[in-house]
């Protein structure tokens, strides 16, 4: 537990400023502090009029604010060194983990985050010229099933399916899930599938987005397809409500 | 010169960022009255105080909105006490609202105030931008306060910019 | 669930109903029956009008089992749990109050003096600078205005006054909202009440022209002649022209003691007034009690019933001055009781069918011809012929058809229509069914007479016209006569709205304001138009059609009474406190969800319903084991599946604005009822949480200290105690 600490300065304990904390540089807002805390001085008016290349952060020479993040071309990394790095992650979460479902929740809050980001990115780089913002449940799932589906794996996903029984069950199905491709399951973990954390990569998206729900990922091999994946989406009741209302 | 108070507002109705300014454009041609100083917010204490009620009064229209447009940009959502509101919503369900005093430039036509909304809509497409950008540093997580000042000088730029 | 508290809007509709739209009853007394209470009272300063005053008030005064029955036009029976009276003065006094203030120009700038020096002793106790003096100017620039309007007029009619003082009313509510036991509810209903109490004379409208003028004698000390006399007296005043004396119902009440007069003796009084002067009377028995000391059987009343603005500020002064409570009267049980019995006798026996009898006959005389096809052409020939003295044969007609048909009837000089007019007959049969509860009657009989006055151009008649169409047509809507009223469909809402309420407000705005400098009447007009059409959302679950316009004109009224009131350096306010208030109220209310989904609605009105839903019990022991748990999750809020279905957020935000109104007048109490309103929305208990809200420098967090400052030095000077 305490080595998580050292590895993570996590993000929680930059935005507790205090109301003390008064920023140096007269930018930077304090949330503490509200509005007061970055209102415009003299100062800063000026340098905002003049244009003049400050040094805030160690970082402002080369901050991500100034680099492009809306190119359409595909970042492609390699896929080795993607399964060595996720081989390393499921064995310092299995490490930590006390039982194969607590394993998969641990990865699947890894997801989590990532979900989070890509959804949004992933509409800003569609460019808000062509895209709209989902508002169906439906077309929340084509979405992740198809667009952001293939801007992270690079295919769409292979089936979307809606449960017979339950209402606010539905599946995305995936006959090779990239990041287990090179994994295989020892018998004694039984039903362990690290897809848990393509899991919360949906998971993740689809919270932010409003849409809350609980994913998991199942095995359930075809033939020909040993890793074919069900990634159950089990919506919150409260989205059912919300759709009768809006759409009936 | 109108007042502007902008604020990002996070899934849980808390703010993540707030800033007071108002436009750069006209105090800079109208700078023969000294004092004022360019992009120095000049709302009274009676409507400073309840900027971020009003913003926070906005998200029922804005959640009503949400589910019956499929536009980010929401346009004008609200005149209340005063003052309207402007508001824009991501995918990710984060906020951007947009108030100032209603100014009695109506007899500037509906030209003048096309050219308004859009530059406001313009305004809040490249604060979305910058928003993703820092939503994409790991050590920041979705809902926490965004306290970057290379965030906060990039936003006044825009403000300058457009508004 | 009753979120947010608020007053109810048909508390508002019934107050309505109880004192603006119920028969005046003018009372006038002899000495002797004055003195005959004053002797039963123990009281030397009361007279016999002041006794009945409350008493007209039958739903506060109720006698066991009782019911008022009225029979409609179409002869349909109801019966009605209440119907209430105003007993005024009588007719010639309530005129001379008029004429004193406004016929003779410098007389009436005394009187205003003298009047407002009582209002500036109470204020200089309100504990507020700079508005001593302000209800002078505002009083008096009214007074200008009627010189104005008058100026041209002769002086023997009423001229048309400012219904009544902002100032006043601002002056008033102040110190109403100062006493301990009064909530927020209570100060809204008594801005309500002030706003529509008025006893004021007017041509226009009929509700405080006298239904009955009840004289009140003694019959050991009064006799017949002593009564004749007074009745002469009476009708030889010089009544204004538009006044019809003949719609009026002459009564007479008979006090004796039982103990005293045997009831043969009183039959006999009685059918002597009913042969000789042709008049019914009641008989009432008052046993002057010997035991009367005992506070056992004496009843406490109060005697503020329909009081105006003017009338309050002027009590308040007086009990500060003499610091004497005078609002209370004592009477005896058995007094109490026999009063009360033999009131609703002479409302049921005499008043409502007189009123029903003159309703048919003016149904007949007037209103038919009018309606039927002769008659409208008549109305369109005399539009395209009247200037063609050739036609002798069809002036003829028209003439002798009716007396006034001709458009001179309006007297443009002064404003009125003279009292024998269809076109003031009509009105009063339209305000008179109103009273009797036949709003759609009521309705169509306004919405027909509207076109006469508009052809005549008597535009302050057309605009007290437009006011009871729309508010006919509310009352009609939000009667709640079977207990599962018919939602009206889309069409007739959107009619209502476009082709009835927003024009004719728009219309009769401009009429009372710019035409008449009289705003005060539009301003009565939109507090009740506001009130109603809550009624109509709280009915009919139909707030998304009325929210906009009643936020429209709950605004306009903020902006019409801040111009007024800043303009005097009045701030802050009151009244903008009660209106911010009602605007929360209306926004708190306002869920845009039709009955069959209400059920969703599942707040208790003490958790915050936009915060996120918390972990359920299986993941909080989970993480206590140690398992995982994912600290970015996000829950769905509580509120998640009807996201943007209220406005609760807007409302809390008004009543924050509200409540920044009372702090400086140091009125914490209602501060922190309204405090309660917001706790839907954002966590009121806590100041020390580090919520945005609670920042020192935003409304609320500053708030919050404020009032948690002021309950720590009040329990610290009650423990001094």
């Amino acid at each position: 537990m305490s080595n998580e600490d050292i590895i993570l300065p996590s993000a929680s304990s930059l935005s507790t400023l205090s109301i003390s904390d008064i920023s140096r540089t007269g930018f930077g807002y304090n949330p503490s502090v509200g509005p007061a805390s970055n209102s415009i001085t003299p100062e800063t008016s000026n340098i905002l009029l003049n244009r003049k290349t400050i040094t805030l952060t160690p970082t402002s020479a080369n901050s991500i604010y100034d680099k492009n993040i809306n190119s359409k071309k595909i970042n492609e990394i390699s896929l080795s060194s993607l399964s060595f790095l996720f081989c390393e992650i499921v064995n310092w979460s299995h490490k930590n983990s006390k039982g194969i479902q607590d394993l998969e929740t641990r990865l699947n809050g890894l997801g989590y985050q990532i979900g989070q980001r890509f959804l949004e990115l992933n509409k800003l780089r569609e460019g808000f010229k062509t895209s709209k913002r989902e508002i169906r449940i439906i077309e929340v799932l084509q979405f992740i099933h198809g667009t952001f589906w293939k801007s992270i794996f690079g295919k769409v996903a292979n089936e979307l399916e809606k449960s017979q029984d339950v209402t606010n069950e539905y599946m995305i199905i995936d006959n090779v899930p990239l990041i287990s491709k090179f994994i295989s399951i020892p018998k004694d973990y039984g039903n362990l599938n690290c897809a848990a954390f393509m899991a919360g990569i949906i998971e993740g998206a689809l919270d932010s987005a409003s849409f809350h729900a609980d994913v998991t990922a199942h095995s359930v091999p075809l033939d020909g397809f040993p890793l074919r994946t069900v990634f159950l989406i089990k919506f919150d009741e409260s989205l059912m409500i919300r759709e009768s209302l809006r759409f009936s | 010169m109108s007042s502007y108070y902008f604020s990002i507002v996070g899934t849980r109705d808390n703010p993540l960022y707030e800033v007071e300014f108002s436009s750069f454009k006209t105090a800079t041609t109208s700078s023969s009255t000294g004092s004022s100083v360019p992009g120095i917010s000049q709302f009274p204490t009676n409507i400073k105080e309840i900027l971020p009620f009003v913003t926070n009064s906005s998200l029922d229209l804005i959640e009503d909105f949400q589910w019956t447009t499929s536009s980010f940009n929401l346009g004008k959502i609200d005149s209340f006490y005063g003052l309207l509101v402007y508001g824009f919503i991501t995918q990710g369900n984060i906020k951007f609202i947009l108030c100032f005093e209603g100014s009695n430039n109506n007899n500037n036509g509906s030209s003048a105030q096309k050219y308004n909304e859009n530059s406001i809509k313009q305004f809040f497409v490249d604060v979305n931008d910058l928003y993703v950008k820092c939503l994409l540093n790991p050590f920041y997580a979705v809902n926490d306060a965004i306290t970057s000042p290379d965030f906060d000088l990039k936003v006044k730029l825009l403000a300058k910019k457009y508004l | 669930m009753d979120y947010p508290s608020g007053l109810d809007p048909y508390t508002a509709r019934q107050h309505l109903l109880h004192h603006t739209f119920s028969p005046l009853i003018s009372i006038q007394s002899s000495h002797n029956a004055d003195v005959f209470f004053q002797r039963v009272l123990g009281n030397e300063n009361i007279s016999t009008s002041q006794v009945f005053r409350p008493y007209g008030n039958n739903a506060k005064y109720t006698v066991p089992n009782q019911s008022f029955k009225i029979i409609n036009n179409q002869l349909i029976t109801k019966n009605y749990p209440s119907f209430p009276v105003r007993f005024e003065p009588s007719l010639p006094e309530l005129l001379s109050i008029i004429h004193a203030s406004s016929s003779d120009n410098s007389n009436g700038i005394t009187n205003v003096y003298s009047n407002s020096s009582n209002t500036t002793t109470a204020s200089s106790n309100f504990a507020s600078t700079g508005m001593a003096g302000s209800p002078v100017s505002s009083i008096s620039s009214a007074v200008t205005t009627v010189s104005q309007i008058g100026a041209n007029s002769s002086s023997s009619s009423t001229q048309l006054r400012q219904l009544f003082s902002i100032s006043n009313l601002e002056l008033l509510l102040r110190h109403t909202a100062k006493d301990e036991n009064i909530t927020d509810k209570g100060l809204t209903l008594a801005f309500f009440n002030k706003v529509i109490t008025s006893n004021r004379i007017v041509p226009f409208e009929t509700f405080n022209h006298p239904i009955s003028q009840v004289f009140v004698i003694d019959y050991e000390n009064d006799t017949i002649e002593s009564l004749r006399k007074l009745i002469v007296e009476f009708r030889n005043f010089n009544f204004p022209k538009f006044f019809q004396i003949d719609d009026l119902l002459i009564h007479v009440f008979v006090l004796f003691d039982s103990n005293k007069v045997p009831s043969s003796d009183i039959i006999a009084f009685q059918n002597k007034i009913r042969s000789s002067l042709n008049t019914n009377s009641t008989a009432i028995p008052i046993v002057e009690t010997e035991d009367g000391d005992k506070p056992g059987n004496f009843i406490k009343l109060s005697i503020i019933e329909n009081s105006t603005i003017d009338e309050d500020l002027q009590r308040i002064s007086l009990q500060e001055s003499s610091s004497e409570s005078c609002s209370y009267l004592q009477i005896p049980k058995s007094a109490d009781s026999i009063i009360r019995i033999k009131l609703y006798e002479y409302i049921n026996k005499h008043l409502i069918p007189h009123m029903q009898a003159k309703i048919r006959i003016w149904d007949d005389q007037m209103l038919q011809p009018k309606k039927s096809i002769t008659g409208r052409f008549f109305s369109a020939s005399r539009k395209f012929f009247n200037n063609n003295n050739s036609d002798s044969n069809l002036s003829n007609v028209t003439s002798s058809s009716s007396t006034g048909l001709n458009s001179a009837s309006f007297n443009y000089h002064e404003n009125y229509y003279y009292k024998s007019t269809p076109e003031q007959t009509i009105r009063k049969l339209a305000d008179w069914s109103l009273i009797l509860k036949d709003f759609k009657y009521a309705y169509s009989t306004y919405d027909l007479i509207k076109k006469d006055y508009t052809n005549d151009k008597a535009w302050v008649y057309v605009a007290s016209t437009q006011e009871m169409c729309i508010v006919s047509l509310l009352l009609a809507q939000t009667q709640q006569v079977n207990l599962n009223p018919v939602q009206p469909d889309k069409n007739t809402l959107r009619k209502i709205r476009h082709d009835i309420i927003e024009p004719y407000i728009d219309n009769l705005t401009y009429t009372f304001k710019s035409r008449l400098n009289l705003k005060t009447y539009c301003l009565k007009t939109l507090v009740i138009v506001i009130e109603l059409l809550l009624c109509i959302c709280s009915t009919f679950n139909i707030s998304w059609w009325w929210n906009d316009l009643i936020e429209k004109y709950l605004l306009k009224l903020v902006g019409e009474f801040d111009g007024h009131l800043l303009a005097n350096g009045q701030r802050p306010q009151v009244i903008r406190a009660i209106l911010y208030a009602r605007l929360g109220y209306c926004f708190g209310k306002c869920i845009f969800l039709n009955d069959d989904n209400r059920y969703l609605i599942k707040f208790d009105g003490t958790t915050m319903i936009h915060a996120e839903t918390e972990e359920d019990e299986k993941t909080k022991e989970e993480k206590e084991e140690g398992l995982y748990h994912n600290p970015y999750k996000l829950r769905p809020p509580l509120n998640n599946g009807l996201a943007g279905l209220m406005r609760y957020r807007k409302s809390a935000t008004w009543y924050l604005l509200s409540i920044r109104e009372w702090l400086p007048l140091k009125n914490y109490k209602q501060a922190s009822f309204l405090m309660n309103n917001l706790s839907l929305v954002y966590n009121i208990k806590d100041v020390e949480s580090d919520d945005w809200y609670n920042r020192s420098d935003s409304l609320l967090g500053f708030m919050k200290r404020y009032i948690k400052e002021n309950e720590v030095n009040e329990k610290a000077t009650k423990s001094d105690e």
